[in-house]
């Protein structure tokens, strides 16, 4: 779910309060960012002051912002390639082939296109388009362009032709509903479960809760929001470090793309943008959802967003079940926050798994991503023989007696016995290590964070933060299988705090 | 003199000299003896495999007697966790294999304690989710000398991960073979890291051009590292760190 950045140097949108100004007429207000690419805010809202009818020129065609003989004069400045996204109210922004109202259209493209920011001249940026485009060079006004977090590119995508889906949108809306809750929480395409496990542990407890609605505080109608992490400092304390965040969102297809996967981007009246909104905070502060996406700690996570100390423990140090119990549910008792981490690969042990007779063909589908060198065939009547995978998609059986493939992606086998066949398909045990569970089938996905909402004396209870499957109630004996650690944090005090 | 020497060096070379507890290589052994360790207490291990994962709740130096001193997690967690505060725990002459973590796959120090590592070996240990895959701290103190780190496996860091408010020290070391998506030695956040005289060469690392040493801090400050007689390739992310070559 991780992929690769659009930015090769991702930079963050700057941490500072951004002005919104209302246009005189025709077009209502616009974000406006004292870093955009000019540089220059003051000139940035002089321009726009009085100046509604050339707003709306602007927003055709920008060039009212492109100061006469400035672009002539001024010296081409390397950028390091920061993704940005057109910001225009509406109508479309030219990209030209040089830098100046002169310069020939190469193409125009709507409000929320992403391009990244390879050097600028005057208040003209040479840039790259990816929405929809596979990296279309030119330059772009500067003042309708805004700084955002480097997206994450689709699986097989580069920086250097494939064109992206992705796009940004504005998602103007309240951060909460009344109090966070652990559903809200959702995961997008973007290998960040071990942020939103942490933001779904701390919607699960009251003092959780309460440091995420302390956390994230809205302005201008909900087009701005400023968002509160916590940073520990080298004696124990921690410090409030804030980001200023757009309402401006990633998508794709009109859906946003990341938290709150799915959620269609319009009349956001009724959803809770709190996790999308901290999501892109933390992607500022960061670096970009890129660096959040490449994995993390969700105890960490939970630590930078509340303020509190966090413990990790391995579910082995607890040799039995009513220990761990105790635990678990001794933390939730008390108003800690949790999450589990599974292992990194999974064992799957399954009977009856293969169809087929004779010497073959067998067949089993599996709908898992199999680990390689990890796949083990026996037959429980010990009439065939043994047969392992070789890493590479090839299964061998013992002294050459059987011969297959392995599709490691779609964990479908195919396999033929050339010497001592089993009496009959069910007798062939299958085991294997599963990378994750291709379906939404009733099981765990490997190397993945979850919230843990509480513990009884059958089991723990889990949640999912991505997708609609949540495990429940673990018995004890998978949450060993399965489970390498639990994260507690002591939000405990902060209801009181 | 001499006889005073030759006596020093007969007390130094007996190995259960300041042993409190001697270990057997035995299930369950290892963890017994830390359970029933006192604070600061030496336990000294007998060659062969100790094998699980391992909470450390008070100050020990474990100490191998001899060669062929194993700690192997066997993937049930770290080989070592230490949880709580103001804590030293010594390492010396031991092999650290087989831990898996979701931060530090051999140690993952989350408190502001101290961890001193001397002579030992962290080989075949990884992280699922985040970093170092030998080795991880968000807090405290990391002490690594002349120690060999390979073959482990983390993405921030296939080897290492220095995290938020950490402080690492370490000398005479030599990081190779390991495999990490961002660096084989990853620093992040706020964290203060001196490599002196140690070697950082021949790990994959799949991001940051390849840089042995990826650096990443956040918007508002960035990690410091110094590079004392040791020559590595650094992938700097965010621009914002303080490398110091000397």
């Amino acid at each position: 779910m991780s992929g690769r950045q659009l930015s090769r140097t991702p930079a963050p949108a700057p941490p500072v309060q951004a002005k919104t100004e209302d246009a005189p007429s025709g077009g209502g207000s616009m974000s406006l960012d004292p870093h955009a690419v000019q540089g220059r805010p003051g000139q940035f809202a002089q321009q726009y002051s009085g100046l509604g009818v050339q707003l709306k020129r602007d927003e055709a065609d920008p060039h009212v912002g492109d100061p006469e003989g400035e672009t002539a004069t001024a010296r081409e400045v390397p950028m390091n390639g920061e993704t940005a996204a057109v910001l225009t109210k509406s109508g479309n922004l030219h990209l030209r082939e040089e830098p100046s109202m002169d310069g020939k259209v190469l193409d125009k493209y709507p409000a929320g296109t992403v391009v990244t920011q390879h050097a600028k001249k005057g208040e003209w940026v040479k840039v790259k388009v990816w929405s929809g485009s596979g990296g279309k060079a030119g330059w772009m006004h500067g003042k309708y362009l805004k700084t955002q977090p480097g997206l994450t590119l689709k699986k097989d995508g580069d920086d250097k032709g494939n064109p992206q889906d992705y796009t940004y949108a504005e998602a103007k809306g309240k951060p909460f509903l009344g109090k966070p809750t652990v559903d809200q929480a959702k995961q997008g395409a973007i290998g960040d479960c071990y942020l939103i496990a942490a933001m779904g542990a701390l919607a699960a407890s009251p003092g959780g809760a309460k440091a995420l609605m302390d956390m994230v505080h809205p302005h201008s109608e909900a087009a701005e929001y400023t968002v509160t992490f916590k940073k520990e400092q080298r004696d124990g304390s921690y410090k409030s470090e804030s980001v200023k965040v757009d309402a401006w969102q990633p998508v794709s297809g009109g859906k946003l793309k990341y938290a709150l996967s799915g959620t269609p981007v319009g009349d956001m009246s009724k959803v809770a943008l709190w996790p999308a909104i901290i999501e892109k905070g933390y992607a500022q502060w960061k670096g970009g959802y890129e660096a959040i996406g490449g994995g993390g700690s969700p105890g960490g996570a939970m630590s930078e967003m509340a303020g509190v100390d966090v413990s990790n423990k391995a579910v082995s140090w607890f040799s039995k079940d009513e220990d761990l119990v105790a635990a678990i549910k001794g933390n939730v008792e008390k108003g800690k926050s949790m999450t589990a981490a599974t292992k990194s690969k999974l064992g799957q042990k399954k009977e009856s798994a293969f169809s087929g007779s004779g010497a073959g063909p067998y067949t089993a589908s599996l709908n898992n991503v199999v680990v390689e060198r990890s796949v083990k065939v026996t037959d429980s009547k010990g009439k065939a023989p043994t047969v392992t995978d070789d890493g590479k998609g090839k299964l061998t059986g013992a002294g050459g007696k059987a011969e297959g493939t392995i599709d490691y992606k779609k964990g479908k086998f195919s396999l033929k016995f050339t010497d001592g066949a089993p009496e009959k398909a069910g007798d062939l045990v299958l085991e294997c290590q599963v990378k994750y569970w291709l379906s939404r089938s009733p099981d765990i996905v490997a190397n993945h964070a979850y919230v843990v909402k509480g513990a009884t004396a059958d089991g723990i209870d889990i949640h999912n933060p991505w997708g609609s499957y949540h495990p429940g109630k673990v018995d004890f004996k998978k949450f060993r299988e399965t489970y390498q650690s639990f994260s507690e944090a002591d939000t405990d005090g902060l209801v009181t705090a | 003199m001499l006889r005073r020497l030759a006596v020093a060096l007969a007390l130094a070379s007996t190995p259960t000299d300041n042993c409190d507890t001697t270990v057997e290589a035995t299930d369950g052994a290892l963890r017994t003896a830390i359970d029933a360790a006192d604070d600061g207490a030496v336990l000294c291990l007998k060659p062969g495999t100790h094998r699980g994962s391992h909470p450390v709740s008070r100050s020990v130096t474990i100490r191998a007697l001899g060669d062929g001193v194993v700690l192997d997690a066997n993937g049930e967690g770290p080989v070592l966790g230490v949880l709580g505060d103001k804590l030293n725990v010594e390492l010396h002459g031991l092999t650290l294999t087989g831990g898996e973590w979701e931060a530090g796959g051999a140690i993952g120090l989350e408190s502001r304690s101290t961890v001193t590592l001397i002579g030992c070996t962290l080989r075949g240990n990884k992280t699922g989710e985040y970093g170092g895959g030998a080795l991880f701290a968000r807090r405290g103190t990391v002490v690594l000398k002349d120690c060999l780190i390979e073959d482990n496996e983390g993405k921030w860091g296939g080897a290492l991960l220095a995290d938020g408010v950490s402080t690492w020290r370490v000398s005479g070391t030599t990081i190779r073979g390991n495999r990490g998506a961002r660096g084989a030695v990853a620093v992040r956040e706020d964290a203060e890291v001196t490599l002196t005289g140690c070697t950082i060469a021949d790990n994959t690392v799949d991001e940051g051009d390849g840089a042995q040493i990826y650096v990443s801090g956040t918007a508002t400050e960035g990690p410091t590292i110094v590079l004392d007689g040791t020559d590595a390739t650094l992938h700097d992310a965010l621009g914002n760190a303080e490398v110091i070559r000397k």
